[in-house]
């Protein structure tokens, strides 16, 4: 079961999708909110990597709109936001993200926190 | 008969030089409401009704009359005007006794010496008046120039105001947003290198790993920079986004002493760290105070060498105030006065501090982070005797409405804004 990175641009894309591979993690991509929302319709993820400023449909609202329908509101989200801000964190768990990761990411406090969230996952079910 | 009747009641008996009396006292109030015109026909007449008189007592009441107008006049009349008037009054005087007596001294009026003396001081007054109503234009005029000329220096002043706010504006916006775009590849290229020492092919190349952690130490400085810039550039365009909360101040200062210890290490230097026990709790913006205390002791661990850093805390209180101290001591290279005059302004780093690693923003940031939280920054040092900073901070930060709203506004309204 794959965890969705969801990044418009192209090089954090690729960078984080290559270090997640390489620690074991089957990682599928999307560039917008838009193509986010599909991807999880069609691959139903076990996790999220939410960059919250995106094209078309922002981080906010993908958040938002996947915490709202039942089918995936159990899906565990991480928010990646672009600079620390400690409204930050608040925001982004207001509107439904479990978790929260400024970037640049702290790449082993990021795989801590995905571990975490997926073991809860699969603890719950 | 009734006409008459009525003309008889309203009329009672009486001489007509009685009438004529009475008629030129109403007259003689004339000036008062005709003004200047008025009051020349009526010195006119006045001569006129003088010279068809041949009765010495009706020049007495014509000429008193004239006097009374002249008078009055002079409450209203520039000195010249009253001048005139009198010389006009004397001459007509003059040339009406000299017609109907063949001499000036036998009448009354012109030998009585007191009545000239009195419009002797009344044109004296009238000139002192002139002279002082002159000067009060004058100024008043001089006056109304500079407040008009003030007027317009405002008006500029308040036009550059808004121009140079909105130019604040306008180079933090652009800031925010060179920022981002710097911060974003800037994340891709960090991340890559981390990828890449993380390779295990790689390790068995020490060459390469050195210039991989040096390659990483290059882009973490860059985005630290970029970090230093938005933050100033955010503070000088007034934009406060204060997060207060409450917060214990020994467990934060030792936290942070962790935290540089290695960048202490690194040049062989001491740290050690001193509590106050009255310290306790505050209650400002805990991120903004870790900062300043980050920079502060970050700067010290930069410029000594096998030396000394003292950090201590300590709270003092008096009567009008609840202050906590921090001051960061080292000994190290210390700063000459050009130095520490320059110290505040962005990328004016000192000359001999250009080898050590820093964005030259650091110092100008944390004093604004100091004052942005109502307290003090100074700093004393001496070239080679090392640099002692104190930083004095409210221990209950409290906002005015506009920074509390903004703070809020920052936490919950516009989640597209802050640093993107």
């Amino acid at each position: 079961m794959p965890i969705l990175l969801v990044e418009d641009n192209e090089f954090n894309r690729d960078m984080l999708s290559r270090r997640l591979s390489r620690r074991g993690f089957d990682v599928v991509v999307a560039t917008d909110g838009e193509e986010a929302l599909a991807v999880v319709r069609s691959t139903s993820p076990d996790l999220i990597l939410l960059d919250m400023s995106l094209p078309k449909v922002d981080g906010w609202e993908v958040a938002r709109t996947l915490k709202k329908d039942p089918q995936t509101a159990h899906v565990p989200i991480i928010a990646l936001t672009a600079h620390a801000m400690i409204g930050d964190r608040e925001k982004a768990l207001a509107a439904g993200c479990d978790e929260y990761e400024s970037k640049p990411v702290n790449f082993e406090r990021l795989v801590q926190k995905i571990r975490r969230l997926l073991q809860r996952d699969e603890g719950i079910s | 008969m009734s006409q008459e009747d009525t003309v008889q009641r309203s009329l009672p008996a009486q001489n007509w030089t009685d009438m004529l009396k009475r008629w030129a006292f109403h007259l003689g109030s004339l000036p008062l409401i005709g003004g200047v015109g008025g009051a020349d026909v009526l010195l006119l007449l006045f001569a006129v009704a003088a010279w068809l008189h041949d009765d010495p007592e009706f020049f007495d009441i014509w000429l008193h009359m004239a006097f009374a107008t002249v008078a009055l006049g002079a409450f209203f009349w520039s000195a010249r005007a009253l001048l005139w008037r009198v010389l006009f009054w004397i001459t007509a005087s003059a040339v009406i006794l000299f017609a109907k007596t063949g001499t000036l001294w036998d009448h009354a009026l012109l030998e009585r010496p007191f009545l000239l003396l009195v419009l002797l001081v009344i044109l004296l007054f009238s000139r002192i008046r002139d002279h002082h109503v002159a000067v009060l234009s004058e100024r008043t005029q001089e006056l109304e120039r500079r407040v008009s000329e003030l007027i317009a220096v405002s008006n500029q002043l308040e036009a550059s105001r808004a121009k140079l706010q909105e130019m604040a504006q306008n180079r933090a916006d652009f800031l925010a947003q060179f920022s981002h775009e710097l911060r974003t590849p800037l994340s891709a290229m960090i991340g890559y290198l981390e990828y890449l020492r993380e390779d295990l092919d790689l390790q068995d190349n020490p060459e390469v790993v050195e210039i991989l952690r040096k390659m990483d130490e290059t882009g973490r400085h860059i985005l630290r920079l970029v970090d230093n810039l938005l933050d100033l550039a955010r503070i000088d365009a007034g934009e406060f986004d204060l997060q207060v909360s409450t917060f214990d101040v020994g467990r934060e200062v030792r936290g942070i002493v962790e935290t540089v210890r290695p960048l202490v290490a690194r040049n062989k230097n001491d740290i050690s760290l001193r509590v106050g026990s009255a310290v306790g709790e505050m209650r400002s913006d805990r991120t903004k105070v870790r900062q300043i205390l980050y920079n502060l002791l970050s700067n010290a661990a930069k410029f000594t060498h096998q030396g000394q850093i003292l950090v201590s805390v300590y709270r003092d209180s008096p009567p009008d105030g609840d202050w906590l101290i921090f001051e960061v001591r080292d000994t190290g290279a210390g700063m000459t006065e050009e130095e520490l005059r320059t110290l505040f302004e962005p990328f004016k780093r000192g000359r001999r501090s250009r080898s050590v690693q820093g964005t030259g923003l650091g110092m100008p940031l944390t004093k604004r982070l100091v004052e942005q939280l109502g307290g003090t920054l100074e700093v004393s040092s001496q070239p080679g005797h090392g640099t002692t900073f104190v930083v004095r901070l409210p221990r209950q930060l409290r906002l005015d409405e506009e920074t509390a709203t903004a703070g809020e506004e920052e936490n919950s309204a516009h989640p597209a804004r802050g640093r993107q």
